[in-house]
């Protein structure tokens, strides 16, 4: 059975395009589609429905210890009112997610898990549960909205009762708006430098949202369905489950999985942790950001060339829409290029100018750092030589 | 949405969702706007060669959405004549106007009775109908 989530009537009265997504039903775009919505993102801000991710809820003297057993970062590093990427691994180092966990008092502690994989993961925690902890699945009592863009932070100062986070990702704190009580994150999945998530109760959602939407709208800040969730996060390079992370890969093959990872020595034992440091010492393959030097079309699966010899596949990939900036802000005009993250040979580095082939065309392209850079409170599209201007 | 911005009548239609328009010599062809709502944003159309031949339901180009990639079939054997190379800076056309600026191709030379094979707006209309 398809879940919804306590904003499903909304999205279907605002002309959302509702589709089944990891057993949700979820609009992929509203009116305006895919490449507005991103558009509207970057320039001014978007809102976000994420209620059918996995929320865990892990309490306890115990829960830093148990969740140090079984995560790949180090919850030791957190304090209340901070978040950490991590990943749940396997003992040969393959991920069973990943996901973020945050800190919101001592003791007390809520773990965000793709929704595709809830189900599996909870079932894993619960069958290594040991004493003094305590878990819930909270995924259907905890709404979770997120506002990305540079205008969010002037939205939610506007809308909160309470000052807002402190600056700096990943920085939370409880706070309410108009008596319903939340958490606020500074953490999302876009790459904004400003970005915020926000976890509330189920029946309140409806309520919250409508005033996002209602206050954001004159700033420009928008409504944004999976569509350009996805080309959000693929422009910020981060990685997706099921397409740069998969059941029987190595973690470390993508290097954003770096910052999840701690191997530092005073880290202690985990699961996972002997793998992780081989894979540390060497990999035949690591994902990295292709971007297109010329118009034309590349998706998932597409073998990426150098000299006529194939050294991979991208595992997204898709086009991407970009502001031209006019000076330190996004101007008035846009394109598009085609992006997306290849699994390649690891002697292929960045500056490497490859071939990517998709049904019988070829496209140049070349293997970059990242496809984007903060701009003060923009993301800003980097413009590549040879690239689509 | 009206039913004769769905189908247009005076057209003819393909089960893949291309239209034709008959212009004196030539066979104006493009997606419908069934077509165009299923892909969503139309970020980029592969046209075909001028002068390429196109045999009647053999691939003639490609159309990418952010969505997905398509490939789009000629409704008529025939020879390219003319591309709407607009659609190389504005693909987007395609989603905004699909039966008039976002045309794709013309055909020359096509044979009258291929048409024969292709649906009226009505029974694309019915088509359309069923599907939903």
């Amino acid at each position: 059975m398809t879940a919804k989530t306590p904003l499903h009537d909304w999205h279907a009265a605002h002309g959302g395009k509702l589709v089944d997504f990891a057993g949700w039903r979820l609009p992929v775009s509203y009116g305006d589609g895919v490449i507005a919505e991103h558009l509207a993102t970057r320039k001014h801000g978007g809102l976000f429905d994420i209620s059918h991710m996995g929320r865990f809820a892990v309490t306890g003297p115990q829960a830093q210890a148990w969740l140090a057993s079984l995560l790949t970062n180090d919850p030791a590093k957190l304090i209340p009112g901070k978040a950490q990427y991590t990943l749940i691994s396997n003992q040969w180092g393959q991920p069973l997610d990943d996901a973020y966990l945050y800190q919101q008092a001592p003791e007390r502690y809520l773990l965000v898990v793709n929704a595709a994989n809830r189900d599996q993961d909870r079932r894993w925690l619960q069958e290594r549960l040991g004493e003094g902890v305590e878990f819930v699945d909270h995924s259907l009592r905890l709404a979770m909205l997120a506002v990305q863009g540079p205008e969010s932070e002037t939205l939610l100062g506007e809308l909160l009762d309470e000052p807002l986070p402190p600056a700096g990702r990943n920085h939370g704190a409880f706070n309410r708006m108009g008596g319903v009580e939340m958490y606020v994150s500074r953490t999302g999945y876009t790459g904004e430098p400003l970005s915020f998530e926000l976890f509330l109760p189920w029946e309140a959602a409806g309520t919250v949202w409508e005033r996002l939407a209602t206050q954001g709208a004159p700033l420009g800040v928008v409504p944004v369905g999976l569509g350009a969730r996805d080309t959000l996060r693929l422009e910020a390079a981060l990685p997706l489950y099921g397409h740069e992370y998969g059941p029987d890969r190595p973690i470390l093959e993508m290097p954003t999985a770096r910052l999840g990872v701690d191997l530092k020595p005073g880290r202690g034992e985990f699961l996972g942790r002997a793998a992780l440091e081989t894979q540390a010492a060497s990999l035949s393959k690591r994902v990295r950001a292709v971007v297109a030097l010329s118009k034309g079309m590349m998706r998932e699966g597409s073998p990426v060339l150098v000299g006529g010899r194939e050294v991979g596949a991208m595992t997204s990939a898709t086009t991407v829409p970009a502001w031209r900036f006019a000076g330190e802000a996004p101007g008035d005009e846009s394109y598009v290029r085609p992006l997306g993250l290849a699994l390649l040979d690891s002697e292929v580095g960045e500056g490497q100018e490859v071939e990517i082939v998709y049904r019988k065309l070829t496209l140049p392209g070349r293997v970059v750092n990242a496809f984007t850079r903060p701009n003060g409170r923009y993301l800003e599209p980097i413009q590549f030589d040879g690239g689509i201007k | 949405m009206s039913e004769a911005k769905k189908a247009p009548g005076g057209l003819y239609y393909t089960k893949e969702h291309e239209w034709v328009k008959l212009e004196g010599e030539l066979a104006v062809v493009g997606l419908t706007d069934y077509a165009q709502d299923q892909l969503g944003d139309i970020t980029y159309v592969e046209l075909p060669e001028v002068e390429a031949e196109v045999e009647q339901m053999g691939e003639m180009c490609v159309v990418e959405s952010v969505k997905t990639a398509a490939d789009v079939y000629a409704p008529l054997g025939g020879v390219v004549a003319e591309v709407n190379s607009a659609l190389e800076d504005q693909p987007e056309l395609l989603n905004q106007d699909c039966y008039g600026a976002g045309w794709l191709v013309k055909l020359k030379g096509f044979d009258q009775a291929e048409l024969d094979n292709l649906m009226d707006a009505a029974a694309y209309g019915q088509l359309l109908a069923e599907g939903e």
